[in-house]
């Protein structure tokens, strides 16, 4: 400051005019303050290769002030970079493929398991949107829809032999994660289990049938004693038992495999229910109160012998479980979800620890009845699978000595109302 | 001295417009051409399986399906209409909407010659099948599927030598169709009265090996709009040197 002003007086002082030497001052008072804001530019631009201007006044303060802006900045971004990091390195160590996917489902960030079932690549991929590159029509169908409580299985797109199960998983804001999955191992053994059951079943066919049939030609009345007449008619009860058994294992091996659009007509369930109804009268005998109570005009979309076998088998068991004198009430009805069908009896009931277990194959829940009720075992099994293919779901309430009702419902893409004009085989556009 | 970087010449950037919502749209119908690729490709994957596994329901189900691809076509090519009246593209962008209209032309054969060996499935599984070279089928339908699903994934990153790539396997596929024509000319000679179902394996290997044919246009098409070169109708060696040098 004093030498320019110095300098000032001395000019004014010299040419006799103090407006020159004002101007000389305030001439080297710009220059020197522009000399670092230059200073102050070209070390913000650079900080790491040019050290930090030290200059007087008010500049100075600003420098300061940058320094320890920028100091703190970079902390907090190398925190920053480290939790990403951590982050980051466990999402790797994950044996599930993750994706980030941000707005309209573009990549942002993927692990190695995503990149090696995938077949992503950092240098391309990310920016590039996921249905682009996983283009199964299945996962594109899942992925427009933006219904994500379920995951779909798809062969990877590196290795068709591999099935993947992918899963979208939303998050903050309009930000989605994809998680994906080997399950070939899965499948493979699911697939391995229903083929080793059918084929056995298939094999079993051929024997009983022979025992069946020479059991047949055995003439009662030539039986040398009675232990021999009633060893035969035993036997005979158990080959019949021992073929239901092998023809309910075929069907629900049929019912495990994966579900095709193909075969699938609008089933006019009433007539169905009539073709029931016959079948229970006579499992009966007239023994039970049986009502049917159908609304008409209400028909399901799907395959006719799978939801007989279904109705049947519930019915069946209502009619078996019943004590003769009972009461059994079949209701078919449209709701507000869709339809629903259900069996209600008067009859023994199912203790409520065992009512999530009665699905299961071979179970039964009342272990001492083994032969009075004549069933397989597999009944309930085969409904719940015909009724899961059809999209619906089966319940089961009861209460022990007062009966049970088993309710199945459909959704409402299942249910067909009024004239029935559509073709026989359905296009499988509707799936 | 500061070194002056240059951004890439000739590679068109994907998403840089000033319109956001023209980014928008550009990339909806990438999506849409790529959602048809992936139809298309499960379309030949269930095609031939029905063929290999005489399902003769599986290969009535795919052949319903070439509705959709078609339907799909459709509806692209009213999109692509509407961006070529509405928003004029120009020089990167006019070669994309030129690159789609073309590549979904291409699918809509794929899907047809799909549509086409799903119906000899449907009539050759209520036939003998003893002597028909399956496994040679099976191998050939992987490697045009191979083909395709790279044209698209091509498509997709916009990769001129991976269309590359595509375009060169096309030479095996001629290769194997060649051969396995010859294979199919011996079993009728050898027994005339196989000549009806033979004749229908020769549709199906002719229909693959046209899927080739398409997958290698789709291949094209991608380097063009990446290269900005046409390299329809030249021989492998010089479209190796247009994509290797020519920037």
């Amino acid at each position: 400051m004093a030498w320019r002003a110095a300098a000032g007086v001395f000019v004014g002082f010299w040419t006799q005019s103090w407006s020159i030497g004002a101007l000389v001052f305030a001439a080297l008072y710009l220059a020197t303050q522009l000399h670092s804001l230059w200073r102050l530019r070209r070390w913000l631009k650079r900080p790491k290769h040019v050290e930090l201007p030290e200059v007087a006044g008010l500049w100075g303060d600003v420098a300061n002030d940058l320094y320890t802006l920028q100091r703190r900045n970079r902390k907090r971004k190398r925190r920053l970079a480290a939790i990403l990091g951590e982050f980051r390195a466990s999402t790797a160590a994950l044996p599930y493929g993750t994706v980030v996917l941000s707005g309209r489902g573009q990549i942002a960030w993927f692990n190695d398991a995503a990149q090696l079932m995938l077949g992503l690549d950092f240098r391309k991929d990310v920016g590039q949107r996921i249905p682009n590159l996983v283009r199964h029509p299945r996962f594109t169908e899942y992925f427009a829809a933006e219904v994500y409580d379920r995951s779909v299985e798809v062969p990877s797109p590196v290795n068709a032999n591999v099935t993947l199960s992918l899963r979208v998983v939303p998050y903050g804001r309009g930000q989605r994660l994809l998680i994906v999955r080997d399950v070939s191992e899965a499948r493979r053994l699911h697939e391995t289990r229903r083929d080793f059951v059918a084929n056995a079943s298939h094999e079993l066919r051929a024997p009983l049938e022979i025992l069946r049939g020479q059991l047949g030609t055995l003439d009662l009345a030539d039986a040398p004693s009675a232990r021999w007449r009633e060893a035969i008619v035993r036997m005979r009860a158990q080959t019949a038992r021992m073929e239901a058994l092998v023809e309910d294992m075929l069907r629900l091996a049929e019912l495990e495999a994966e579900v095709s659009f193909a075969h699938q007509t609008r089933v006019d369930v009433g007539e169905l229910l009539e073709a029931v109804h016959s079948a229970a009268e006579s499992l009966s005998h007239g023994t039970h109160r049986i009502q049917f109570v159908v609304e008409a005009g209400l028909d399901l979309l799907g395959r006719p012998s799978e939801l007989y076998s279904a109705f049947t088998n519930l019915v069946g068991n209502a009619v078996r479980y019943t004590p003769s004198g009972g009461d059994i009430v079949v209701r078919w009805h449209g709701t507000a979800q869709g339809a629903e069908f259900s069996v209600r009896d008067t009859g023994i009931g199912i203790a409520e620890s065992e009512l999530a277990r009665v699905t299961e194959r071979f179970y039964r829940a009342d272990k001492h009845h083994m032969d009075v009720a004549a069933g397989t075992g597999l009944g309930l099994s085969i409904v719940r699978h015909a009724v899961e293919r059809h999209d619906g779901q089966l319940k089961v309430e009861s209460v022990v000595g007062k009966g049970s009702t088993f309710t199945c419902t459909f959704p409402s893409s299942r249910v067909l109302r009024g004239e029935r004009t559509l073709p026989h085989h359905v296009a499988s556009g509707a799936g | 001295m500061s070194r002056i970087c240059l951004p890439a010449m000739n590679t068109p950037a994907l998403g840089q417009h000033l319109s956001s919502q023209y980014n928008v749209e550009m990339q909806e119908i990438r999506q849409r051409v790529l959602a048809m690729g992936g139809l298309v490709e499960q379309q030949i994957i269930d095609a031939t399986r029905a063929l290999m596994e005489a399902d003769s329901a599986l290969g009535a189900q795919v052949a319903d399906n070439d509705v959709r691809v078609n339907r799909m076509e459709v509806l692209i090519d009213e999109e692509c209409s509407g961006i070529l009246a509405r928003r004029q593209p120009t020089a990167g962008d006019l070669r994309m909407v030129y690159a789609i209209i073309k590549t979904i032309t291409d699918l809509e054969r794929i899907g047809d010659e799909a549509e086409k060996i799903a119906r000899m499935a449907a009539g050759l599984a209520t036939q003998d099948r003893s002597g028909e070279p399956l496994v040679e089928i099976g191998h050939m339908s992987q490697q045009v599927s191979h083909m395709v699903r790279g044209a698209l994934d091509a498509f997709a990153r916009m990769d001129a030598d991976a269309a590359f790539e595509v375009a060169r396997e096309d030479l095996a596929v001629d290769r194997q169709y060649e051969a396995l024509l010859r294979q199919c000319i011996t079993f009728m000679m050898e027994d005339p009265r196989t000549i009806r179902r033979v004749m229908d394996v020769i549709w199906s290997i002719r229909a693959l090996e046209r899927i080739g044919d398409h997958a290698r246009n789709i291949a094209e098409y991608v380097i063009y709009f990446v290269k900005g070169k046409d390299v329809r109708h030249v021989s492998v060696d010089e479209m190796q040197r247009q994509v290797r040098n020519g920037r």
